[in-house]
């Protein structure tokens, strides 16, 4: 219960996070971190939690889109997977198998609290009218409260029940159905193909293919990095800016001089 | 210039660690703006009527969404031009701060989430998700935020010191730039994180009398590494693209079922198992 306790207000910490400071602990690496401290397994936690960021690279809030919920997910999943006893892999299998749907869960509470949350704006509206201004400050905390209980409430719920079943579950999984772990494996290896999708959707414009195969290709054929496609891809983004600059003055060279000293302005990427 | 003091800068910096705290669907962040925003007000109107503290708040509480790590920056801007501007002319500074929020969100949502967050993560990711090791969570933190604390601290008190100017010295299409670089960086990166991230096999084998069966996967390795992640995720693109982005949930609970039941099958049928 104690675990189940911490594990909750960690939660509402990475909850925090997403709405404020953007410290990167609303990402399923390094939410797995708390688990892994709260659990005591920091390895397990940690091989889970990185399973879960590649699996939801690509989920994001872009604009006023809310997106499955990566942080309850990963919290009850990767305790949960934890908890229930067996070997790495079915670990991370599990904790997959009960991730995605609580991200999906909870995404439904975020939107949810999105809209009680009008009710703040109003009320702060009423108050600045009459001159109370520090009720501001009120309403804003009630908002920071109802994020923080959107993602404590069900981790606490799913970790506390589920702390005295998940071995049993485990147990029968492992025992009588053993292909629901391995599907769930096999399905966590493709869900990075959704997420990727997704920023792809958001991105692919004119010629941006030439790019897509490129780093395809360093990745498939060269196995080149991460780091090493990210920095290849800087110098890329160089060569395509002169490019498209360039075919930009051409028409008016009488203006370039102008324009071409205002682009020498240097890009810290 | 000059009336707002560093530290009340630096109270109104502390105050955006929870930039969106209050988020609604009606006004989305304007009332944590507000709350961010207050320290720079009460400064400024210590002396003045009530009306006009009021009309202050007011003004600041309209609806208001950008990218959290844009908001420092129009905050310092924000701050200039109330400090510069009358009592008169005040629709300038919500007009001004209005406008700026668009093409922000369009660059950090661009430059940041889809850029260096998924970098950052698949980076961190590949060095621990098979040993579990501390390193990788580190490395994650230390690139986000390495970046996003000088973009906070300094968007925060250049803009104040520069107030707009900085903006129009840059003009607007270097948001068109920016934009477009990060395009590149962006897909470039995703490019080879389809070879790296997404693992999909073929279990299929053939025998044939004796010798060494023939392995589908080797087969299809031989004609395209990463054939079957490519195919999957240009399905998953299209998919995507029909449904508008909207339909995400689906097509991952269509996975799940998907590889479930070849799961099943591949169980109870061994020699039928698909994927391995």
């Amino acid at each position: 219960m104690l675990q189940a306790l911490l594990l909750a207000i960690w939660a509402g910490l990475c909850t925090w996070d997403q709405f404020g400071p953007h410290l990167g602990f609303r990402k399923p690496l390094l939410a797995s971190v708390g688990v892994g401290i709260i659990l005591g397994d920091m390895t397990t936690a940690i091989m889970i939690g990185a399973t879960m960021e590649l699996m939801w690279l690509g989920v994001n809030n872009i604009g006023a889109y809310v997106p499955p919920d990566v942080i309850s997910g990963t919290i009850v999943g990767a305790a949960l997977g934890i908890m229930g006893g067996g070997d790495t892999a079915s670990a991370i299998a599990l904790a997959v198998a009960i991730g995605i749907p609580t991200a999906t869960l909870v995404q439904q509470l975020n939107i949810l609290v999105m809209t009680t949350n009008v009710s703040l704006v109003h009320g702060a509206d009423k108050a600045i009218e009459s001159g109370k201004f520090n009720a501001v400050n009120k309403f804003f905390w009630t908002g920071a409260l109802c994020f923080f209980l959107t993602r404590a409430v069900p981790v606490f719920i799913a970790t506390g029940i589920g702390s005295f079943v998940i071995e049993d579950i485990m147990n029968f999984l492992q025992n009588q159905v053993p292909w629901v772990l391995s599907g769930f494996s096999t399905a966590g290896g493709m869900m990075p193909a959704v997420g990727l999708a997704m920023l792809l959707t958001m991105m692919m414009k004119k010629n941006m293919w030439i790019f897509l195969l490129l780093g395809f290709i360093m990745a498939a054929f060269l196995n080149v990095p991460t780091v090493g496609i990210a920095l290849a891809a800087c110098a890329a983004a160089g060569v395509w800016d002169v490019i498209t600059e360039g075919q930009k003055n051409q028409p008016a060279p009488a203006a370039a001089p102008a324009a071409g000293s205002d682009d020498d302005e240097e890009y810290d990427l | 210039m000059g009336k707002i003091s560093k530290s009340t800068l630096n109270k109104v910096l502390l105050r955006t660690q929870g930039c969106q705290f209050a988020h609604n669907y009606e006004r989305m962040q304007s009332l944590s703006l507000t709350y961010c925003f207050a320290p720079v007000l009460e400064e400024l109107y210590k002396d003045a009527p009530k009306e006009e503290r009021v009309n202050a708040m007011k003004r600041h509480l309209e609806y208001f969404n950008t990218h959290p790590l844009a908001i420092p920056f129009i905050l310092g801007i924000t701050a200039a031009l109330e400090e510069s501007t009358d009592e008169d002319q005040k629709d300038t500074v919500v007009g001004i701060k209005t406008s700026l929020m668009g093409p922000f969100a369009g660059l950090g949502d661009s430059l940041l989430n889809l850029t260096w967050f998924p970098i950052a993560g698949s980076i961190g990711a590949s060095m621990c998700v098979d040993n579990g090791s501390i390193v990788g969570p580190l490395v994650m933190f230390l690139l986000i935020n390495l970046l996003y604390w000088p973009l906070k601290y300094f968007g925060l008190h250049k803009g104040y010191e520069m107030g707009m100017e900085l903006v129009e010295k840059a003009g607007v299409q270097v948001f068109d730039r920016l934009g477009n670089l990060a395009n590149v960086l962006g897909v470039m990166v995703t490019g080879g994180l389809v070879a790296t991230t997404v693992k999909l096999k073929l279990a299929v084998q053939f025998a044939f009398g004796e010798g060494d069966p023939l392995v589908l996967q080797d087969q299809l390795d031989k004609v395209l590494p990463f054939l079957l992640p490519v195919v999957l995720t240009f399905i998953c693109y299209r998919l995507l693209k029909k449904g508008q982005g909207k339909n995400s949930a689906q097509i991952i609970i269509g996975l799940i079922v998907f590889s479930l039941v070849f799961a099943a099958i591949g169980f109870y049928f061994p020699a039928f198992k698909i994927f391995a």
